[in-house]
C-alpha cells in the first residue's frame, strides 16, 4: 500500500515518519517560540528544531526514493543518528511532546524495514 | 589559636524559653490572628517558618497560581544607555493586611494580598545609577508599627525601603506618603556618617532590621578594589524620627588606616525575649590578602550578639580567624531552643560559606556542639601571615566535604584533559589553603557554600533545612606590577566581568575564576547544590538530596548533579518545604520528612529570594519574588507569583 505525497508514492510507514517528523518540527518550533516553558529561545531548542527539519526532509527523500545509492544508504543512516540524537535532546530539555513524537518516528521507520521493499512510482 | 570569642561581658542565666518562642513585635500578627510575614527572614529569629496548615504534602500536588504582578522594574542590562542589569530578591512583606514589595527600581507597591491589585505604590525616584556593586539589587522592605499609635496621626505604621545609594525612605503603609518626620523629609542618607576612607558610597541591599523602635541598618560596599575602605559600621536609627541612636564600628579605630569593611550587608536577627541582636558580620577588606592587617580584628568574619538598645557587644565568635578567602559570615544567625539532656538550651545556627554550622548557645556564644581549632595551612605569599588554626565544626556535618570531590570525567573529556590539566597547576592543601601567585583551589571558595538566605527551621520539632552550593574556584594573587600590565586601560567593571579585583594599596590583585571547562562545564564532581536536614536536638544529618537543575542550552542536567543555589527555604506547619534558588528557574515544594520534591512550578528566572507564606481571607498564599542573579544565570524577571489551593 503507498500514499502519494508531491507526486511520490510513500509506504505508509514511511508516510508516518514523514507525517511524525513534520509533526516534530512544528512541536520544536512551538517550544522555541512558546515563551511559557523553560526552554524557549534556547540553543538546545533551536537545535531541536534544525534536527526535526532534517528528519522530515531525509525521510521524504529516502522513502519517496528521491534518492539512490550511496546517498540513500548515507541519508538512512543519518536519519537513524537523527532520531537518536533529537530523542536524548528533546528528553533533556524535557520537552515530552517532542521525545514521544521521536520515539514514534523511529517505530515508524523500524516498520518501514519490515515493510515490502517497492520501487519508486515516480514518474 | 584558641577559639577567638571576643568579649563576654555576662552570662545571664538560661532563661527556659517556651519552644517556638514568638516574636513579640507589633505587627507580627494579622487582623485575624494569622502568622504575618513581616522581615526578609518571615521573623524576627530568622527561622523562615510559616504556621498556615492548609497546605500539606498530600494536597500541595495542587498548587496552582492565584495571582502574578509585574512592576515592570527589571533591566538585563544589554542597553549601553539603559540601566545596569537588575538582581531582585526582595521577599515581599506580608503584614498590616497587605503584601509589600520593592523593586530593583527603588519603589514600593502595596498589593491586595489575595489579588495583587496595587493597593499604591511609592517611588523614590532614585537615579537607576549602581555605585558599588555592578547591578541593580534589592532585597526587599523593613516594617515597623508603633506599640501605642496615636489615632488620626499618620505614620503610625511604616515601611521602609533602603537604596542602592544608602538612603532609606520611610513611607506611610496605609497611605503609601511619605513620612516626613523621618529623617530629612523622610529620607534618611547613611552616607553622611561615611567619613572614614569614603572610597565609595555605602549601598544598601537588605532591608533593615527592625526592633521594638529602631532601625539596624548594615551596608554593602567594594571589598576586592582596594585594601583600605569604609570601616565596618551598623547604625541604630529611631523608627519615627530617623535620629541616629548609636553606632557600632567592626573594625578597631587604630587599624583605619590599614583595612575596611567587615560590614553587616546581610540580615539580621533579634532575639526579643532576651533582648540581643545577632550581626553576621564579613570579612576585612582587601579580601584576599591580609599581609598589611595582621592585627587582631575579632569581629571580622564574626558573629556577634549586641544589645539593641546601646550597640554594646555582648559576645562575639569568629568563624575564620584572619579571613584571606572572603568567607563573610553572610546570613542571618536561626535562633532556636535546643533540647538537650532534659534541658531547654538558647541557640542559634550559624550557617557559613564553608558549609560548615556553628550552633551556639546565644546567651553567651559557648559553642553547644564541638568546635575544634584545627591547624590548617600557613604556606601564604610573601608577607602573608596566615592564621596557623581555623574553627572546624564537626557536628552538624558540613554540606560541603573536607576534601574536593575530584575531577570529573565527562567534563574532562569533553575538554580533551584540561579540566586536570589545570588541577594539576594548582596549589591545594585542603579547607584553607591560602590564595597563591600560582592558583590556590578553594573548596569551598566564597560562592558557598550556604548563601545568604540561611536556613529555616521546623521550632516544634527543632529540624533545621538548609541548601547548599558545591562550588570550586581558582584564588590567583598577582604581584601589582603585572596585574597593572594585565589590567592597564580596563574600567572596574571590565576588570570584575574578567575576575579580576584590584586590592589597590596591597601589593598583589587578584584573579577569581571558576573551574570550569571550555564550554562552561564545571570540571568538579556534583553534587553541585544539596538540601539536606538535621535534628538540631543531636545535630545530626536527617537527610541530604542533590536539589535543583542545572540547565545549559536548554537542557536540564540530571537531577541527580543538583544546582549550584541561592535562596533560602521556608517550613510550614505542615511538614512542607517551599524553595525556589535553583539555577532552571523552577519553584518546588520538598516533603520535610523524606527530602523528595512533591510540586514544581516554571516561573520566568531563578527564584532567589525565600517565599513570603501567609494566610489571607481564609487562603493560604505562597508568593515568590522571582527576579534572578547572575550568580546563577543571566535571566532576570520582575515577577511576583502566588500560588494558592484551588
Amino acid at each position: 500500500m503507498t500514499i502519494n505525497a508531491s507526486g511520490r508514492s510513500l509506504t505508509i510507514p514511511w508516510g508516518a515518519v514523514v507525517l511524525i517528523s513534520v509533526l516534530a518540527f512544528a512541536d520544536a518550533l512551538f517550544n522555541y517560540f512558546w515563551t511559557g516553558n523553560g526552554i524557549h529561545g534556547t540553543e538546545g531548542a533551536l537545535l531541536v528544531v534544525v534536527s526535526t527539519l532534517l528528519m522530515a526532509v531525509a525521510a521524504w527523500l529516502t522513502g519517496a526514493h528521491i534518492v539512490h545509492g550511496w546517498l540513500r544508504t548515507l541519508l538512512v543512516a543519518l536519519l537513524v543518528l537523527d532520531f537518536i540524537g533529537t530523542g536524548l535532546a528533546a528528553y533533556l530539555l524535557e520537552a515530552w511532546i517532542l521525545l514521544a513524537l521521536d520515539i514514534a518516528a523511529t517505530v515508524a521507520w523500524f516498520a518501514t524495514l519490515a515493510a515490502p521493499r517497492m520501487t519508486s512510482t515516480a514518474s | 589559636m584558641s577559639i577567638l570569642r571576643h568579649t563576654l561581658i555576662t552570662v545571664p542565666a538560661i532563661v527556659l524559653a517556651s519552644l517556638a518562642f514568638a516574636d513579640d513585635q507589633p505587627g507580627s500578627t494579622a487582623s485575624d490572628g494569622s502568622q504575618a510575614w513581616y522581615t526578609f527572614a518571615g521573623q524576627l529569629n530568622a527561622q523562615k517558618y510559616a504556621t498556615a496548615e492548609q497546605i500539606t504534602p498530600a494536597n500541595v500536588g495542587q498548587l496552582r497560581s492565584a495571582w502574578e504582578f509585574h512592576s515592570g522594574d527589571v533591566s538585563d542590562g544589554k542597553d549601553p544607555k539603559g540601566p545596569k542589569a537588575s538582581d531582585w530578591g526582595a521577599t515581599p512583606l506580608f503584614v498590616n493586611d497587605t503584601l509589600y514589595v520593592s523593586t530593583v527600581f527603588d519603589r514600593i507597591f502595596a498589593l491586595e494580598p489575595d489579588t495583587g491589585k496595587v493597593k499604591w505604590s511609592f517611588d523614590t525616584h532614585t537615579k537607576l545609577v549602581d555605585p558599588t556593586q555592578g547591578e541593580l539589587k534589592n532585597r526587599g522592605l523593613s516594617y515597623w508599627q508603633s506599640a501605642s499609635p496615636q489615632a488620626g496621626q499618620p505614620c503610625q505604621k511604616i515601611v521602609y525601603l533602603g537604596t542602592m545609594d544608602g538612603k532609606v525612605f520611610a513611607v506611610d503603609a496605609d497611605s503609601g506618603q511619605a513620612c516626613t518626620g523621618f529623617a530629612q523629609n523622610g529620607v534618611l542618607d547613611i552616607n553622611q556618617w561615611n567619613t572614614v576612607n569614603a572610597k565609595w558610597p555605602l549601598s544598601i541591599l537588605q532591608p533593615p532590621t527592625v526592633y521594638k523602635n529602631q532601625l539596624f541598618i548594615g551596608w554593602s560596599g567594594q571589598d576586592w578594589t582596594q585594601a583600605v575602605q569604609p570601616p565596618g559600621s551598623v547604625f541604630a536609627v529611631d523608627a519615627q524620627s530617623g535620629k541616629l541612636n548609636w553606632k557600632l564600628d567592626t573594625i578597631p579605630p587604630d587599624l583605619n588606616p590599614k583595612t575596611g569593611t567587615s560590614n553587616v550587608w546581610s540580615s539580621m536577627s533579634v532575639d526579643t525575649q532576651n533582648n540581643l541582636l545577632f550581626m553576621p558580620i564579613s570579612s576585612p577588606s582587601p579580601d584576599y590578602y591580609g599581609g598589611d592587617r595582621t592585627e587582631e580584628m575579632p569581629l571580622s568574619t564574626s558573629i556577634a550578639a549586641v544589645d539593641p538598645d546601646t550597640g554594646k557587644i555582648k559576645w562575639s565568635y569568629q568563624i575564620v580567624h584572619h579571613d584571606i578567602w572572603d568567607y563573610d559570615t553572610n546570613s542571618a544567625p536561626v535562633l532556636f531552643d535546643l533540647q538537650q539532656n532534659g534541658k531547654t538550651v538558647p541557640a542559634l545556627i550559624q550557617s557559613s560559606k564553608l558549609g560548615f554550622f556553628y550552633v551556639l548557645n546565644r546567651l553567651t556564644g559557648e559553642p553547644i556542639f564541638p568546635i575544634e581549632e584545627k591547624a590548617v595551612p600557613t604556606d601564604g605569599v610573601q608577607g602573608e601571615q596566615v592564621a596557623p588554626k581555623q574553627p572546624w565544626p564537626t557536628v552538624p556535618e558540613a554540606t560541603v566535604p573536607d576534601q574536593f570531590p575530584g575531577i570529573s570525567w565527562l567534563a574532562d573529556a569533553m575538554s580533551l584533559g584540561a579540566c586536570s590539566r589545570t588541577m594539576a597547576g594548582l596549589k591545594y592543601e585542603g579547607r584553607f589553603t591560602p590564595p597563591s601567585t600560582q592558583g590556590t583551589l578553594a573548596y569551598p571558595a566564597t560562592a558557598g557554600g550556604v548563601e545568604w538566605g540561611g536556613g529555616a527551621v521546623d521550632p516544634t520539632t527543632n529540624t533545621y533545612v538548609v541548601n547548599s552550593s558545591s562550588v570550586a574556584q581558582i584564588y590567583r594573587l598577582i604581584p601589582r606590577d603585572e596585574y597593572q600590565k594585565i589590567n592597564a586601560g580596563q574600567n572596574m567593571e571590565q576588570k570584575n566581568a574578567n575576575g579580576y579585583f584590584a586590592q589597590e594599596g596591597a601589593p598583589y590583585g587578584f584573579q577569581l575564576q571558576t573551574l570550569l571547562n571550555s564550554l562552561g562545564m564545571p570540571c568538579w564532581n556534583g553534587p553541585y547544590g544539596t538540601l539536606s536536614s538535621y535534628d538540631l536536638n543531636t545535630g545530626k544529618l536527617n537527610w541530604r538530596e542533590p536539589f535543583g537543575q542545572v540547565q545549559k542550552w536548554g537542557f536540564y542536567m540530571p537531577p541527580s548533579w543538583g544546582s549550584v543555589t541561592i535562596g533560602s527555604p521556608v517550613i510550614t506547619k505542615t511538614g512542607v518545604i517551599f524553595i525556589g534558588a535553583s539555577m532552571d528557574s523552577r519553584v518546588r515544594a520538598v516533603d520535610l520528612k523524606s527530602g523528595k520534591v512533591l510540586w514544581t512550578s516554571l516561573v520566568q528566572a531563578p527564584a532567589v529570594a525565600e517565599p513570603a507564606i501567609y494566610t489571607y481571607k481564609g487562603k493560604e498564599y505562597v508568593v515568590w519574588a522571582v527576579g534572578g542573579n547572575s550568580i546563577l544565570e543571566p535571566k532576570v524577571a520582575d515577577q511576583l507569583v502566588a500560588y494558592t489551593l484551588p
